[in-house]
Formats: structure tokens, sequence, C-alpha cells
């Protein structure tokens, strides 16, 4: 009997009962590996999921040639990491990062520029937010300021400050390093300090 | 100035091409050819829209060749050029990678797309152009190629590109509802509707000189008591409004109208 708490068992037992072209129905192999129809399905999913099994017919099934490889090989399917991460991660759809986006695109920006290309009805204060955002890329030399500034409208206003992007190395945002002198780059992997003065 | 992104005409337009896109017959058709002389949004616009939908963004350079552009390509979706050996294995990553993003992106119910900008410096490109257009067709990714004058000419030497690029957007100047809903929408003094008029001439439906001229309005109209129409036209008699993009100099509004 196949222990059925172990979330490895399963899919191993179903690997080796299907190999040598066998194509079962869920019936069959529940019956052969006593095991209930809906544990079957699981771990033929499971084993669907790494391209072992091809679906014949609903409820049929029968290995692939990388299954009949794993199953010569007496692999044991585990419920760990199925080896190095090789298709993208998502980048996190926050204000930071649609700032990054934006100051991609417009080279020479504003905070309000920003504001403007990168908020969304439900965040918070966004000029404040990306103001302190663009302290952390300028002490790091992401960002710098430019000696002219864009004209301001409020009365004795000394205008916008200008920036910037001095330094791309890729998509996703860097984050500011909370209480450090630095940010943390995502793309490079790894922290960059912040410049001297 | 408020900072708010006004949805005008021109905004409107780019959302319909993309809007068509997704819902084109032909699955191939999914680029969208955006141009239009400087100044009119495209570029706000497009940050805007990149900003908002994670999509991938690359800026054209004179020197681009073939591996320029997928090492750029593949930068821009986070994967190291140096780890990926080959070209065959470079674009087979792209491809995959944008599909990928492609799929996250439909699940999160947003479209996703590659934005080329300044595209008229490659647009003569047979071979820049052809691996765009096998990148967009191998996952009928939408693709924005922007552009301003050359664009629209340089793309009907390639007529197997041209198909695939039904839906044009030329940015046109904006006229007195465009201009109206820039300075209602992002000016914090109320203006009158015989200002508004005069902006919509003298700014010839430029959106920076629009811009320009919003702020000029604002500094005036925070040093005085407005009346119930906002800041009108004789109000600001003689003041500077904008400057000439022609010229650099101040255009004042007359003192007698």
């Amino acid at each position: 009997m196949v222990d059925r708490h172990h979330p490895g068992k399963a899919p191993t037992a179903l690997l080796q009962r299907l190999s040598g072209g066998l194509c079962l129905t869920i019936d069959q192999l529940a019956d052969d590996l006593d095991l209930t129809n809906r544990q079957v399905s699981d771990a033929a999913a499971n084993l669907l999921r790494r391209d072992y099994l091809d679906r014949m017919a609903l409820g049929c099934y029968q290995l692939t040639e990388a299954g009949e490889q794993a199953a010569r090989a007496g692999e044991v399917i585990t419920s760990g990491p199925k080896g190095t991460r090789d298709s993208h991660q998502l980048v996190r759809n926050t204000l930071r990062q649609r700032a990054w986006s934006a100051m991609r695109v417009r080279g020479q920006f504003t905070v309000p520029d920003l504001v403007s290309d990168a908020s969304t009805p439900g965040d918070g204060n966004p000029a404040d937010n990306l103001q302190r955002y663009l302290r952390g890329l300028k002490s790091a030399g992401y960002v710098v300021e430019l000696p002219r500034r864009a004209a301001g409208t409020k009365m004795t206003s000394n205008g916008f400050k200008l920036f910037a992007l001095n330094r791309y190395t890729g998509p996703k945002a860097p984050s500011v390093l909370p209480g450090r002198n630095g940010i943390h780059d995502f793309n490079l992997r790894k922290d960059v300090p912040c410049i001297p003065r | 100035m408020k900072p708010n992104f006004v949805e005008t005409t021109n905004v409107q337009k780019f959302y319909a091409a993309l809007k068509r896109v997704n819902e084109r017959g032909a699955v191939e058709a999914c680029m969208v050819v955006v141009d239009g002389k400087p100044g009119l949004g495209k570029t706000t616009t497009l940050s805007r829209w990149v900003a908002q939908t994670g999509s991938i963004y690359l800026r054209a350079q004179k020197g681009w060749d073939y591996n320029w552009l997928i090492q750029e390509l593949l930068t821009e979706l986070s994967i190291d050029p140096v780890t990926v050996k080959g070209r065959r294995e470079k674009f087979a990553r792209v491809i995959s990678t944008l599909g990928d993003r492609a799929q996250s992106a439909s699940l999160m119910g947003q479209t996703f797309g590659l934005v080329i900008d300044e595209c008229d410096l490659v647009s003569n490109r047979a071979e820049i152009m052809e691996a765009i257009r096998g990148i967009s067709d191998l996952r009928f990714l939408p693709t924005i190629l922007v552009g301003m004058g050359t664009l629209r000419d340089n793309l009907r030497r390639f007529p197997q590109i041209e198909s695939r690029a039904p839906n044009k957007v030329e940015f046109l100047p904006a006229d007195l509802a465009d201009t109206n809903a820039l300075i209602e929408s992002r000016c914090e003094v109320q203006v009158a509707p015989d200002l508004v008029d005069f902006v919509c001439r003298v700014s010839r439906g430029f959106n920076r000189e629009i811009l320009d001229a919003i702020a000029h309005i604002e500094r005036f109209g925070m040093r005085i008591d407005p009346g119930p129409e906002g800041i009108t036209l004789a109000d600001m008699a003689g003041q500077a409004i904008m400057n000439d993009r022609n010229t650099g100099k101040p255009v004042c509004i007359p003192a007698v109208m």
C-alpha cells in the first residue's frame, strides 16, 4: 500500500506502475496502488508538470519518453524544488517599480512627472514616497540631480528638482536599504553603498 | 501644477489601437505604429503605459545590429546575456521569457507589450526590422513602434511588416477640447474660456507649450484674486504665457485685444 501522507510516494508509485509503455485508467491505477481516484489524479498532475506523463484520453495516462527514462533510472519524486529556476521572476507592481520604469523611459524627470506616470488611485502619498526613493537612488549614484530646475508655480517656489537616470542596471527597481547607507540592486543581486561626498 | 495624467484624444486613440490589437482577427497583425511631432505627448503617454503595464521598453540606437538588439532584450528581461551562449540559445530565451511575461500579464488582466522608441533610427534596416517582426510573430506580442516622421514611410519598404501594422496612431496637435481638458485637469487655478482659447491658438496644440502656459497662468493666478470665471485674457494682458518653440522668445498676451 502506498503511503498516502507522503507527498512524493504516490507520484513515484504511479511512475513505476506505468513504466513499460502501459496505458492505464484512473480506476485501474487506483485499484492497483490502493489509492483514491483523487490521489491518482493529483499524482498524475505532479508527473504532468514534470513532462513525464501524457494524457491519452480523459482519465487515461501513459508515460512520455522522459517519464520512461525517469522510471528506468528509479527516480524518486519528492516535494522539493525541481532544479534551478529558469523562468522569469515576477516584477512586483509597486509604486517604486512603476516609477523606475518611468525613469527609464523619460531619462530626465521631476517628481511630479514620476507621480503622473507611476501613481495609481490606491497610492497614499506618492510624491513623498518618490522623493525619499530618489534620495536613496541619488546617494548610490543611480540618479543625478541636474543643475537646473523645472519652473515651479507656487509663490516663492524654487521650482522642481530635475533628475536624470545615471545608471540603469536592469528592469527591477532597486530598493533603498532601511537604516543603512545604500541600496540593494536586484538586477546585480548585490548591495550598492552610498557614494562618499 | 497637479501631477495628473490627462487622457487626451491622442491617448484615447493609442488605447483604442491597443484594444484593436487585443481583439484582432489576424493573429499576426499585432504591431502598432505611433508617430507624431515632438511635444505632442508621445513620451508621456508611453511612459505612463510602460510604467503601468510593466511592458518592455527599448530605445533604438543608430548602431543597432541583431546581436545588440537581442542583448538589450535579454537585459530588459533580467537575463544576463553573458550566461546565455550562442545566437540560437539567446533567441530561444528571449522568446520563452517574453511568452512567460505575456502569460503572467494576461492572468492579471493586463496587456503586455514591447515598445521600441526612436524606431526611425532603425526603420530602414531590414536586419533589425525583420528581427522585431520575428520576435513579435512567434509570441503574437503587441509591439509598439514609436517614431517621428520617417517611420511610416520606411515601413512601406517592408510589406511583410507593414501588413502586420494596420493600427497606426498619429499624435496630432491638441484641439480646443483637449486644451481645455489639460488645463482643467492640471492647472491649480480656474481659467476662463477666452484664455483657454488663446492658449490653444498660440500653442498650436503642442502639449509641451500648453503645459508651459499652465505654469505661467498658475504663477500669475496665485498672486491675484480672480473673478468667478477664473483668470481671463484681460487679467493677463501684457504677461508672458509661453516660449515660442521656434525662436525661444516669450509669447506675450497683447495688452489690447
